[in-house]
């Protein structure tokens, strides 16, 4: 299993030339060398708001891996809150009453900023309106962000999801990119801190000469992650070492929602999703 | 709903956190910047109203008149402008100066003609009165305060170990479980690369 993850992990890009300029940092090195004064410097210089990072009982002859990527999407209109509930229904058809944002009859304001990326009836007889495949970019109107939300098929894993909505994107539709006005739009809220140890690695060591066989004792990621109406906020930190008709685009559904810098071919954050424990209820 | 200035001073919708020092200092000078603003825009009219040898009826008058038409030419986008850069107290305090002034101005001017001509002065101020409140209660304030945003406390805080229906993947071809929300976040690959790229030199084995 370790092996898998090293190879899959090894095999990855590269995600720095798709990260927005001054979101992000990454260092590596060994700490009697002096690498966690490194990042304190280097974290307060370009980050003075972020907490300091810790790394509780690290070793001395310790390794140290960091990155911290940070992101703030305002949108440049808010949305409005829904004033009734909406009802997420996850994939195995069961229904949750939670909060939602997005408009219902007031479409124009938000004509310049939000874009119809694709839509496509899905329904057998394409006379029907009602079964629809979408994917909006809610904050079209920003020059280095995109937000995008799409309602589409979940596929084996998040990269082949990414590419079947690539393609779909990528294929000239019949709608029009500018949504129209009597569209709504109802999108849940997230709202989330998540620690995550990759227990797959954790108890493991490096095998290379140059990693002097140090084993990994911690390997956690700390997600911060915020969408609604005003905006999407993230917060990544990761860290390794040993201690030592209209339209109703309603994403009530399973849903895709990512993050990516305008331009870039590649997200720095993707997330698929498929029940209700993470939406606000 | 709450009106008027109550929201203004709990609830700066500065950024994202409505709770640093910084946004309490800037809400202060919100709020000073507002009620210099809102002095200015009375001094103005007074001084209009001397200088020109206007009555009062034809100040208010007036100042409704360019208020309906900015209000109809410009509508919302002060208050986006105001959004986006932070200002939406002054703007918003800006806009409750003008309607405090007008609705006095025309309440003491109502009963100071009712004495007068009681029908005319009934039939004028009842339909300025009705106009300006119809304004205030659909337009800008209202709109004003549904911008307003205070972040909402999270959904979860904690170990993914408590998560049961939730994966965090390292890598995006990491294969998904069906009926899971699956979340990737690219600072992990990159903490990987910094390694691989800095200290092994070459892919890494574990």
């Amino acid at each position: 299993m370790a092996e898998e993850f090293s190879q899959r992990m090894n095999l990855a890009p590269d995600y720095s030339p798709d990260l927005p300029q001054g979101d992000w940092y990454a260092k590596g090195g060994w700490v009697d060398q002096g690498v966690i004064q490194d990042i304190h410097k280097d974290m307060a210089e370009h980050f003075p708001r972020a907490p300091r990072p810790e790394f509780p009982g690290i070793e001395q002859r310790s390794f140290l891996g960091y990155a911290f990527l940070t992101s703030k999407i305002k949108f440049s209109i808010p949305y409005d809150e829904c004033e009734r509930p909406a009802v997420f229904t996850d994939n195995q058809g069961k229904t949750t009453q939670i909060p939602a944002f997005g408009f219902n009859g007031t479409a124009r304001r938000y004509s310049k900023q939000i874009k119809r990326l694709y839509c496509e009836n899905m329904a057998q007889n394409k006379a029907m309106w009602g079964f629809f495949h979408y994917a909006l970019d809610l904050c079209a109107d920003d020059p280095v962000y995109q937000v995008v939300v799409a309602v589409i098929p979940a596929k084996a894993t998040l990269e082949e999801t990414l590419k079947y909505l690539e393609e779909k994107i990528s294929i000239p539709s019949e709608f029009e990119s500018k949504i129209d006005g009597n569209d709504t739009l109802q999108a849940p809220e997230l709202a989330f801190h998540i620690t995550h140890n990759f227990t797959e690695i954790t108890g493991h060591s490096f095998e290379n000469e140059s990693m002097r066989k140090s084993p990994i004792d911690d390997a956690c990621l700390d997600i911060l992650f915020r969408l609604d109406r005003s905006g999407v906020e993230l917060i990544a930190q990761a860290k390794s070492y040993y201690r030592c008709m209209p339209v109703d685009y309603k994403f009530l559904q399973p849903f895709l929602v990512y993050l990516k810098k305008r331009g870039a071919t590649r997200p720095y954050f993707v997330m698929w999703v498929d029940n209700d424990e993470l939406l606000r209820k | 709903m709450r009106s008027g200035l109550v929201w203004l001073l709990d609830e700066a919708p500065v950024g994202h956190s409505a709770h640093t020092r910084e946004n309490t200092m800037l809400t202060a000078v919100a709020v000073i910047a507002g009620v210099l603003l809102s002095a200015g825009t009375l001094f103005l009219l007074y001084w209009f109203r001397f200088k020109w040898k206007r009555s009062w009826h034809e100040t208010s008058v007036l100042f409704l008149a360019i208020y309906i038409l900015v209000d109809l030419v410009f509508r919302h986008y002060p208050i986006h402008w105001a959004y986006n850069h932070n200002l939406l107290p002054i703007v918003s305090l800006l806009y409750t100066g003008i309607y405090l002034f007008t609705f006095c101005s025309m309440l003491v001017f109502f009963v100071r003609y009712l004495l007068h001509s009681p029908i005319k002065t009934l039939l004028f101020y009842g339909l300025m009165i009705g106009i300006v409140f119809l304004i205030v209660k659909t337009r800008p304030l209202e709109y004003a305060e549904k911008m307003l945003y205070t972040p909402k406390p999270l959904t979860f805080e904690g170990s993914s170990e408590n998560l049961s229906r939730t994966q965090i993947v390292p890598s995006l071809d990491t294969p998904i479980a069906s009926g899971k929300n699956v979340i990737w976040c690219a600072s992990w690959t990159m903490m990987w690369k910094e390694i691989q790229n800095t200290l092994a030199k070459e892919p890494v084995i574990v």
